[in-house]
């Protein structure tokens, strides 16, 4: 196949992706080894659903603010029940030291749409002293790592053909 | 105690309608936040968390959000235009509608159209208008309705038109055991009411507000144009309906329309009523309108680009006997709309000319013509349409 077609073909393919209002995650501050930090979900498009979160081994689940009894927490798994909520919010603890992604799954159940949240990574790592303070959110926005992904291998296997 | 007892018969007389309430574990017939709460999580273990137990399917759960979230977590009781109600114990995923008008306005409030699985054949006739019902069946006629067809359907309800003209149609419905629910959605009035009572029952509020506004914006600026008009100013006009010498008179949407608009509908009567040439060079209109759009002068609409219809048909008005010496006659004040303009959400658009060719001069900032686009982007999803469908083309 022909690199432009190549191309078009993947844009076209990654374009064409329904974008459904899935929740992003964020990360509140730098997570210090055994301390804690918060993770939210903005949540606000959806009126009645649920969320399934997966906690990587080593950090623990700790509290939320979420209302008591919508919260059900299993080994590494935290769920959540949504009632017409913007966001969820809930608190980690890292290990001393370690690294993992957060993983979720959503469910709209007014829409019938469902999904994946997309992957947070998070690292146990001592702050460096400039950066102390600040908060630094790590959203992943969900849907476009794909199409960014296949662009950026596309292109290099133009140029790749290009230079042959 | 009269009104006591009347609702108690309301009540009683009021049918229930489809299965059980899902996800309602203790049968009250109200969706708790306890209820709904265990049923998200049974989903949710079962599904992303090798859970064993019992949980609802995702239909089931997915009716009971619905319910939770459009409908207070209750049954909702209808009451149709006719007083008929109406209790659903779960959301409506498919309907028939034998009503052009009714379609128009599920469709403005943002109803999914791929939910209609059953439709009158002359909506699915005018698919210049209605494009998106792909998997829609045709279920006949409010006179000849198609009941193999209807059984086929099975839909959750059928919407008729309020009315005489809908009982056959209605009957044919009962008879199949499908709940029957009739509106009409033609005067001003009533597309309000019926657009509200759509979005309460089929999760749409937040369209019917917005259809709502822009229905009242669109009043508004013909009222504000009028406003103070003197009686001396107010206009006879003559409205005619398809046929010749067939009046709209007061209580047709036409004729009601003409009203709003500053005019006085003539000869003076209701309804439609047949008129002879005498009994109109008598009431000697300012303004003549004729409707067009169904037989016998079934032309002009979406698609229709060809204008000599619209001048063979202005041409015959004025070659009537004695309507020569007409005021609007000889100042050239008569004009052909297509009725689809007067009827449903659009009577908006209708009005707005109507109010320009009455009083051209209070009305000169109205544009009718940017009001139809604005309807049919917003509320129809139908952009970049075109055709004639007021004659002279410019108010």
């Amino acid at each position: 196949m022909k690199p432009g077609v190549l191309i078009i073909f993947c844009l076209l393919l990654a374009f064409s992706a329904p974008v459904l209002a899935a929740p992003e995650r964020t990360i509140m501050g730098t997570p210090q080894p055994g301390g804690e930090f918060v993770v939210t979900l903005n949540v606000s498009g959806i009126a009645v659903g649920g969320i399934v979160e997966n906690i990587p081994a080593g950090f623990v689940y700790v509290s939320t603010t979420h209302p008591p009894g919508r919260v059900s927490v299993a080994d590494r798994q935290v769920s959540f029940a949504l009632l017409g909520d913007d966001r969820v919010s809930y608190r980690l603890r890292a290990p001393a030291a370690g690294s993992g992604a957060i993983t979720g799954f959503w469910e709209d159940f007014v829409t019938g749409e469902n999904g994946t949240v997309a992957p947070t990574q998070i690292t146990a790592a001592a702050a460096e002293p400039p950066e102390t303070g600040i908060s630094r959110p790590s959203t992943v926005m969900p849907g476009f790592s794909v199409p960014c992904s296949l662009f950026a291998l596309t292109v290099v296997l133009f140029f790749r053909r290009r230079s042959e | 105690m009269k009104i006591a007892i009347a609702v108690v018969l309301c009540l009683l007389l009021a049918a229930p309608c489809m299965a059980m309430m899902p996800c309602d574990t203790d049968g009250n017939d109200r969706l708790s936040d306890g209820e709904m709460v265990r049923a998200i999580f049974s989903y949710l273990d079962v599904t992303y968390r090798n859970g064993t137990g019992q949980a609802a399917s995702f239909a089931d759960l997915s009716d009971a959000a619905y319910i939770y979230h459009y409908w207070d977590g209750a049954p909702w009781a209808c009451t149709d235009a006719e007083g008929r109600t109406i209790v659903f114990e779960r959301p409506l995923r498919s309907v028939a509608v034998m009503s052009p008008q009714i379609l128009e306005t599920m469709r403005a409030i943002g109803y999914p159209m791929g939910s209609v699985r059953g439709a009158d054949r002359s909506v699915l006739m005018d698919r210049e208008f209605f494009p998106d019902l792909g998997e829609c069946r045709s279920i006949g006629s409010l006179d000849d309705p198609d009941i193999d067809a209807l059984a086929s359907v099975s839909p959750d309800v059928v919407f008729v038109p309020a009315g005489s003209t809908g009982d056959l149609a209605a009957d044919a419905a009962s008879a199949l055991g499908i709940p029957v629910l009739r509106f009409s959605c033609a005067s001003p009035a009533s597309v309000r009411n019926d657009a509200t009572t759509f979005g309460s029952l089929l999760g749409r509020r937040d369209g019917a507000e917005e259809l709502c506004r822009f229905l009242d914006e669109q009043e508004g600026a013909v009222a504000a144009c009028l406003d103070g008009l003197p009686q001396d100013q107010v206009p006879a006009v003559y409205v005619e309906n398809f046929s010749a010498y067939i009046a709209c008179e007061s209580g047709t949407p036409a004729g009601d329309l003409v009203r709003l608009a500053g005019g006085r509908p003539v000869p003076d009567g209701f309804g439609l009523a047949g008129v002879s040439d005498e009994e109109v060079t008598a009431a000697a209109p300012a303004v003549i309108i004729k409707l067009v759009g169904r037989d016998p002068c079934a032309f002009g609409g979406i698609g229709d680009h060809m204008s000599i219809r619209f001048i063979e048909v202005r041409n015959a008005i004025g070659k009537r006997p004695g309507w020569s010496a007409l005021p609007a006659e000889k100042e050239g004040r008569i004009y052909l709309i297509h009725a689809g303009l007067f009827e449903g959400p659009q009577y908006v658009v209708g009005l707005t000319y109507l109010a320009c060719w009455l009083h051209p001069d209070r009305c000169a900032g109205l544009d009718p013509a940017a009001v139809h686009e604005a309807y049919l982007s917003r509320f129809c999803g139908l952009s970049d349409v075109s055709g004639i469908f007021v004659y002279p083309g410019d108010a």
